[in-house]
């Protein structure tokens, strides 16, 4: 035999591209219309008979089916077969792993005949037991690979029938890396519902809902001694739930104080010597106070080119036209400073379960803005701003100019402050606000859905997940939905039974759901920083203070001339220069800040029934 | 080779229909049931046309009857392309598809079908069956 047998591969495996060459033929589908009566299912008098199709691959292998026939569903999960069979010949053991598999039932009674789709799916794994020359087979459908197929986040959120709260902050989905399978498990956490494949291999989304039952079975119509009653453990339902999304962004301030300062009476640099102020001090002074600039442009005057005077003793004091151009008279100047505050903005609400359990039972999520508040910071007008021209500008600014030109955006109010979510929209913060409020309206349903009645009656496939149905025997009164199902057939016996799990909420609606909105948090901030006294501190006079507060001492500081009649050797002589301290920011101002608010928010489980009586 | 174009119980196209398609109707006052199955191949490259005249023709999708006379009727199914034209499609009429199909998940033709018994005979009538026209299947 040849190492590789050729015409074992199949070209199916070729399915990355379009090679390959031309076919032609149909394609077709069967379909099979079971005319049923309900009185096939009814338990009053009578016999009922049944046989079971299984078809794997292509093959019925009905006549060769052994033991049990077991079917079980549940919410979210795949449905599971398992079957035994007696294998026609030892070839077939190597084929039966990944071949479809249906299963169906067809129920027979006098004049009456039903036949149902039970299973739908493929071999997941074959066991052969060669002492009794049987092989069991386990079959799923593809629940798991459903969602693992879709390319893209709308055929993931398709699968979830629109009741998926999407939110691409908090899961987001990845062109580059697409992982349909975990966009699908984060999705699935939000819905008020639940999936599974049917019967028939069909998708299936199931609203959480329980309205009217479509059937109620009394005690005739189930099984003596099969209703069990299971209440939500302890832990499923905790006092509370509570949904939090902190959002992490900054809130920008802005602030302006004005400044002023006037020199000394003329004569004082007659008497003292005291120096002028150049204008280029003043610039300098007012551009190097660290983290404030200049609002526009000092508004500098110039002395009035003159002789003032004469003093008592007779002297003038001139200021020539060039001399009057260098120096600064007096000004008035606008400082400003724009700093950043991180803010946690905490978006939280409580759902109220009623629950006895103090276990912290809460979703988390955040979210954080990408904006670059180092950079808007510390970015310097100067550098934005090309100023050419003196005057006459030919392409003068079409508005009035606000003096923040040339400043990165955004410009928070004047001596106020602003929220700035960077790149978070409006709608992203409330789909966030939504997700995290969906998970928690899952989480609670979930919990509450643990409270469970289970109950057995003659195979029933009717039914499918999801279906409303009441019980109303052995004492228990209930009406639920069908979250598992069991149909376990005998081939040897002839036993057939279907079991039925419904969950029984204790729930405040008919309708799982949620509604939330996003709360905007306040912000009153309003600045009121006080401006610096600028004077003249003169040294080295008999009239210098000896120990000044230095936190006052602001404005220009020179010293009397050592030929001045007021000089004094031992008094404190300042160094020359222009001093400004601005204010400080208040800490509670610029620490990270976090900010409580809440959600408004409202959620409804599906309620069921349940009563007991003894 | 068979062609990749076939009818699958997902749009994904994972799960060819390899077992009737079931429908249930009671035998009185049944109530009209509706499935979706969907149509292409999980083939990313490839075509499918109709034969007869490639890329003119439409692809269609008759309702074949393997027991006129027996059996359920062809008028008691409706094709369409949408769940909502199912109200207004005429029982046991074909349905067209467009005159190319491309292959890959993408382009999965979702068939939605309606049942609606009219014979309230008990039983499973199993003569019914969507079929296409032939097809050619190639690169793209």
């Amino acid at each position: 035999m040849a190492a590789f047998d050729g015409g074992a591969y199949d070209s199916a495996f070729d399915i990355g591209a379009g090679g390959g060459g031309v076919d032609t033929g149909t394609a077709s589908a069967g379909l099979a219309i079971s005319v049923v009566s309900p009185l096939v299912f009814a338990s009053t008098s009578g016999s009922i008979s049944w046989s079971p199709s299984v078809v794997v691959g292509t093959a019925d292998v009905s006549a060769r089916l052994s033991g049990s026939l077991k079917i079980n569903a549940a919410e979210d999960s795949a449905r599971v077969a398992t079957l035994t069979l007696i294998p026609a010949t030892a070839a077939d053991l190597d084929g039966y792993e990944g071949q479809a598999v249906t299963i169906d039932v067809t129920l027979f009674r006098t004049g009456q005949t039903a036949t149902y789709r039970l299973f739908t799916g493929s071999v997941e794994r074959s066991e052969f037991t060669l002492s009794e020359r049987l092989v069991s087979l386990s079959c799923r459908d593809g629940w798991q690979e459903r969602p693992a197929a879709c390319a893209s986040a709308a055929e993931v959120e398709a699968l979830l029938g629109g009741l998926a709260t999407t939110s691409s902050r908090l899961l987001p989905w990845s062109d580059a890396k697409p992982d349909p399978a975990a966009y699908f498990s984060g999705l699935l956490e939000t819905v008020p519902g639940a999936t599974a494949i049917d019967s028939g291999g069909v998708w299936q989304v199931v609203p959480w809902e329980i309205g009217a039952p479509a059937a109620t079975f009394p005690a005739g119509e189930v099984f003596d001694g099969s209703v069990d009653v299971t209440s939500a453990a302890r832990a499923d339902v905790p006092a509370a739930v509570r949904a939090t999304l902190a959002v992490r962004g900054h809130r920008l301030h802005s602030a302006e104080v004005d400044v002023d300062w006037t020199a000394v009476d003329y004569s004082r640099y007659i008497i003292d010597g005291l120096p002028t102020l150049p204008k280029t001090m003043v610039l300098e002074a007012l551009a190097n106070i660290s983290g404030w600039h200049i609002k526009g442009t000092p508004a500098i005057v110039e002395p009035t080119p003159g002789s003032y005077g004469p003093t008592s003793g007779g002297a003038y004091y001139v200021v020539s036209p060039e001399q009057a151009a260098l120096i600064c008279q007096s000004f008035t100047a606008t400082l400003y400073r724009r700093w950043y505050q991180e803010v946690e903005v905490v978006h939280s609400v409580t759902i109220d379960l009623g629950g006895s359990s103090s276990r912290d039972d809460s979703i988390n999520a955040a979210i954080a803005s990408d904006f670059d508040a180092s950079a808007w910071e510390s970015a310097a007008r100067a550098a934005e701003v090309s100023e050419i021209y003196a005057a006459n500008d030919p392409h003068p600014p079409t508005v009035t100019p606000t003096g923040y030109e040339g400043l990165p955006a955004p410009w928070p109010p004047t001596n106020g402050a602003l929220d700035h979510p960077g790149d978070i929209t409006a709608p992203e913060l409330q789909a966030a606000v939504s997700q995290v409020v969906a998970r928690a309206m899952r989480r609670a349903a979930s919990g509450q859905r643990r409270r469970r009645v289970t109950f057995s009656r003659p195979l029933d496939p009717r039914w499918e997940i999801g279906a409303v149905l009441a019980i109303d025997a052995g004492g228990v009164t209930a009406t639920g939905q069908v979250s598992e199902i069991e149909h376990e057939m005998d081939i040897e016996s002839g036993a057939l039974a279907s079991t039925f799990t419904l969950a029984v909420p204790a729930g405040n609606g008919s309708v799982t759901g949620y509604t939330a909105t996003a709360g905007a948090p306040g912000n009153t901030v309003s600045h009121a920083l006080t401006a610096p006294d600028l004077g003249n501190w003169v040294g080295a006079s008999y009239d210098t203070l000896p120990d000044p507060d230095e936190d006052t001492v602001q404005g220009f500081l020179c010293n009397v001339v050592p030929t001045s009649d007021n000089y004094d050797a031992e008094a404190p002589a300042y160094v020359t220069q222009f001093r400004v301290v601005m204010p400080d920011i208040a800490a509670p101002l610029r620490d990270p800040l976090t900010i409580e608010t809440p959600i408004t928010a409202a959620v409804t489980i599906a309620s069921g029934s349940l009563s007991i009586t003894f | 080779m068979a062609l990749s174009f076939a009818f699958h119980s997902d749009a994904a196209l994972t799960t060819p229909v390899a077992a009737r398609l079931p429908f249930v109707q009671a035998v009185s006052d049944p109530v009209a049931v509706d499935r979706v199955l969907y149509f292409g191949s999980p083939r990313a490259g490839r075509i499918c046309q109709a034969a007869s005249a490639p890329g003119t023709d439409p692809v269609t999708i008759s309702i074949a009857d393997a027991n006129s006379g027996a059996g359920s009727p062809a008028g008691d199914v409706r094709l369409a392309l949408s769940a909502g034209g199912l109200d207004t499609a005429v029982g046991g009429a074909a349905l067209d598809l467009p005159e190319t199909i491309d292959g890959g998940m993408a382009w999965a033709i979702a068939v939605h079908i309606r049942v609606l018994d009219s014979t309230h005979a008990s039983g499973v009538h199993n003569d019914l069956s969507l079929v296409t026209n032939t097809l050619r299947e190639a690169p793209a």
